[in-house]
């Protein structure tokens, strides 16, 4: 079920209703959750709800014993690796063992992750068992943040779970914030996101023709992907805070970052945390040498790149940026005295890089960089020509960069008090009419969300 | 109490009402600068109610279409998917291109359809050569027959192109008169022109006054267009996965063809059969009756497969023979593409952006289509035009 479509809409009222109403506010988030999902299929619905059962199952022999941790994480990684991995890790193994028609079950990065920092963090004791089933598969469960994240912890979302299910809500809700977080993220999706997808496509399936066009193809992605992803994060917020919940942040105006480091403080926050907590940090403490540590970054960045997809491309991707990082941290004192040229190096960083995210594989990848950089044309898709000259996709494209800086009004502390100064039926009949235009405007094209495939 | 609730109820109309006027803003504010071609925005609603085939564009309406590919349309003064031009007849020859979406050809800006393309062309040999665009989408061969009979023969054509899309003779659709004019059979079996939908509620309703009330907003309110874009395609329309495209590898199969062969040389099924019998004894009554040669050009036989060579030969042998032998012409036009550009065309000439290969033509397609509706009707018309028609 997609966010941006007018029957998760109805979905959402008559979910909010009975919350409003019935006096089992957890369950009715729990089944509402499950309902969800279900219409990903039945298969997708099985695979999630084993993976639930198995960890609720292992904080039980974990508590009593740190060393039931291990199994835990070979189920869950295990599970990863068969249901997104095998044709990649199989391949790449040599073998040719499975159908090449893989259908990922949908979200499973996400609750794999999720519950994985639940168990480790249930070792280190910076996390509660869930004794009840219910809740515990709401931890996970709630459609908030089931299928593309944010990545929640134990210590921000559990008691918040408890005390649903206890009836006492965590904290008043805000009603007028959570429905513009939703019209923000939709505005985000519907018309930004979705009108650059066909730009993209055409650039990239056909390759570009020019050095230019090639800019603008990727150029137009890094805005799609930022908008797409980032809106999706934004109605995850607003859904939370519906419903009382306040899930974690996934973005902070990342294409403003001076630095590969501040990048990725910005950018899909709840992962990037995720693999420093868990991976980078316990893979750095195994030796206290500066090689190590640069070796554990690669890793670990590699393995950040992987878990977007079973490709090489991702992997490059990864350690492509954890190159960027070492070189920053290696050359800090002199790349600190470009001042704001950081800026546009980081941006070229990101921009180049993420041609790996987006090719095919990486030899197209390659092609395509080489294009951007003056060498022979990787395709025939031109500059658009619609209506559009030199001058006005300038314009355009420092527009979709005004508008990312500008975001940063959007989130601060007197927008917040602004809309709980004017929130109320006026308002909040607003926005829900703003949002269902959005949603009654047909779609041209079928453009899902693009996390949803990770 | 009754005053809290009317200030509720207050509060959420007001909301409401800013909540429309902000999108209708909205959408005018895009659609009115360059951003009406990245943004979002509803498509253009073109088409109108018709007494003689159902529907057809109505005149002077202007939008942007999104479908495959954004493109500014207008339609013609007219009511045509076409430039605007008098109804009277000019000096030079006027050739009328009747179709379906292929001919209507929305994605591409006017001048670039295949008309339009042959009447630059033919200009240039004989000054003032008109070619009138009358494509409709979704046109079916009764609409065909129903288009030229009234929009067609009004404008005093020299020459008529019925450009036929063959998969129509293999759809229920085509008998079937509740929306557009359909071919239903008499008490005999005799396949008409029929007109049901004369009597269906929308037709009423369209052509009422409640209807061009509905029709006016329609061309001067975005949200009036989203609300019917949406009454389109169905509220929840997201809920139904996505048509995927076929792949070029299936274009050679030899089941591609049984339904021509049924039809066209075995009668079968018997409906279809009459549906085209009677679909060729309309034309050559027209062309009888109004002394207007009329060239039937079919389309979607696809030509170019070594491995159906001979059936394919067989299917267009028994379609010229037919239709040659009610005295009309005919145009195999998927051969003649073939023979102008080479077998393996539909990459390069259908669809747009990352979608090449499928969906309609594109501007270099019309342009291939206009050179061959060029050479066609060059050769059809007499060298000068007859005098007093």
């Amino acid at each position: 079920m997609s966010y941006d479509t007018l029957y998760f809409a109805l979905f959402l009222a008559v979910t909010w209703a009975a919350f409003e109403v019935l006096p089992w506010r957890g369950p009715v988030l729990l089944v509402a959750s499950i309902v969800f999902y279900a219409v990903a299929g039945l298969r997708d619905s099985l695979v999630a709800a084993t993976v639930i059962l198995a960890n609720f199952g292992f904080q039980f022999p974990l508590m009593r014993d740190r060393r039931w941790l291990y199994p835990a994480l070979v189920f869950n990684i295990g599970c990863l690796a068969y249901f997104k991995y095998r044709v990649f890790l199989a391949t790449a193994a040599g073998f040719d063992v499975f159908s090449q028609h893989i259908i990922i079950p949908l979200g499973i990065s996400f609750y794999i992750f999720q519950l994985t920092a639940f168990q480790i963090d249930l070792s280190r004791g910076r996390a509660k068992p869930f004794y009840s089933l219910p809740r515990f598969a709401l931890f996970k469960l709630f459609f908030g943040q089931l299928v593309a994240g944010p990545i929640m912890r134990w210590r921000q979302f559990g008691p918040q779970i408890h005390r649903l299910f206890d009836g006492t809500l965590p904290r008043r809700r805000l009603l007028g914030i959570a429905l513009g977080l939703c019209l923000v993220g939709l505005i985000k999706k519907v018309v930004f996101a979705d009108a650059l997808a066909p730009f993209v496509e055409t650039i990239f399936h056909n390759g570009p023709a020019s050095a230019a066009a090639a800019w603008l193809g990727i150029f137009l992605f890094s805005s799609q992907v930022y908008f797409d992803f980032s809106g999706y994060s934004d109605i995850a917020l607003g859904l939370g805070y519906l419903f009382g919940l306040r899930l974690a942040v996934n973005f902070r105006q990342p294409f403003t970052a001076l630095t590969p480091q501040d990048f990725w403080r910005r950018w899909h926050i709840t992962l990037s945390f995720w693999i420093r907590d868990y991976l980078f940090t316990p893979l750095a403490l195994l030796k206290a040498t500066r090689a190590w540590l640069a070796v554990s970054l690669i890793i670990a960045m590699a393995l950040a790149g992987l878990w977007h997809g079973a490709n090489w491309t991702f992997i490059v991707w990864g350690v492509g940026w954890a190159l960027a990082m070492l070189l920053w941290h290696l050359a800090n004192r002199f790349l600190i005295r470009l001042g704001a040229a950081q800026w546009v190096l980081t941006f070229g960083i990101w921009l180049v890089l993420l041609v790996f995210f987006r090719s095919s594989d990486v030899g197209a990848a390659l092609r395509y960089i080489a294009t951007m950089f003056g060498g022979s044309s990787a395709g025939n898709a031109p500059l658009p020509n619609d209506g559009a000259g030199g001058l006005l996709i300038a314009l355009g494209c420092a527009g979709l960069l005004a508008l990312h800086w500008s975001e940063g009004y959007l989130h601060t502390r007197q927008t917040v008090l602004l809309m709980r100064r004017f929130d109320g039926l006026l308002l909040r009949a607003l926005i829900i009419g703003l949002a269902l235009w959005l949603l009654l405007l047909p779609k041209v094209q079928d453009n899902p969300f693009i996390y949803y495939r990770f | 109490m009754l005053r809290k609730l009317s200030r509720i109820v207050a509060a959420i109309l007001a909301g409401v009402v800013l909540a429309v006027l902000g999108t209708e803003a909205f959408f005018r504010i895009i659609d009115a600068t360059p951003l009406r071609w990245v943004l979002p925005l509803p498509q253009v609603a073109l088409y109108g109610p018709d007494f003689d085939t159902g529907y057809r564009h109505r005149a002077d309406v202007s939008g942007m279409w999104l479908t495959e590919h954004r493109n500014f349309i207008r339609t013609s003064d007219l009511g045509l998917r076409d430039r605007d031009r008098p109804l009277a007849h000019g000096a030079g020859p006027r050739t009328v291109i009747v179709g379906n979406s292929i001919i209507e050809a929305v994605q591409v800006s006017e001048s670039q359809t295949g008309p339009a393309v042959a009447e630059t062309i033919l200009s240039h040999e004989r000054p003032g050569a008109e070619v009138v665009n009358l494509g409709l989408s979704g046109a079916r061969p009764a609409v065909d027959v129903a288009r030229l009979q009234s929009q067609g023969l009004a404008l005093s054509p020299d020459l008529a192109i019925v450009v036929l899309d063959v998969e129509d003779f293999t759809t229920s659709a085509t008998i079937d008169d509740r929306e557009f004019t359909g071919y239903r059979p008499d008490a005999s079996g005799v396949f008409h022109l029929s007109y049901g939908f004369r009597n269906s509620s929308g037709y009423r309703f369209r052509t009422s006054q409640a209807g061009r009330v509905f029709y006016w907003l329609l061309d001067h309110s975005e949200v009036v267009r989203i609300i019917n874009a949406r009454k389109n395609v169905g509220i929840f329309a997201e809920l139904s996965p996505p048509a995927v495209a076929e792949g070029g590898s299936t274009r050679c199969s030899a089941a591609n063809l049984d339904p021509y062969t049924a039809l066209f040389i075995k009668g079968e099924p018997a409906d279809m059969r009459g549906v085209l019998d009677a679909f060729v004894r309309d034309l050559a009554a027209i062309q009888r009756d109004k002394k207007l040669p009329i060239i039937v050009a079919t389309q979607a036989i696809g030509a170019g497969c070594p491995s159906l060579a001979d059936k394919r030969s067989a299917i267009i042998g028994a379609i010229r023979a037919q239709i040659e032998g009610a005295g009309l012409q005919y145009l195999d036009l998927d051969g003649r593409l073939a023979a102008a550009v080479g077998a393996d065309y539909a990459t390069e000439f259908y669809g747009f952006g990352a979608n090449s290969g499928f969906g309609h033509l594109n501007v270099a397609g019309n342009r291939v289509y206009g050179e061959i509706f060029a050479d066609v009707i060059a050769h059809a018309l007499p060298s000068q035009r007859q005098p007093g028609r």
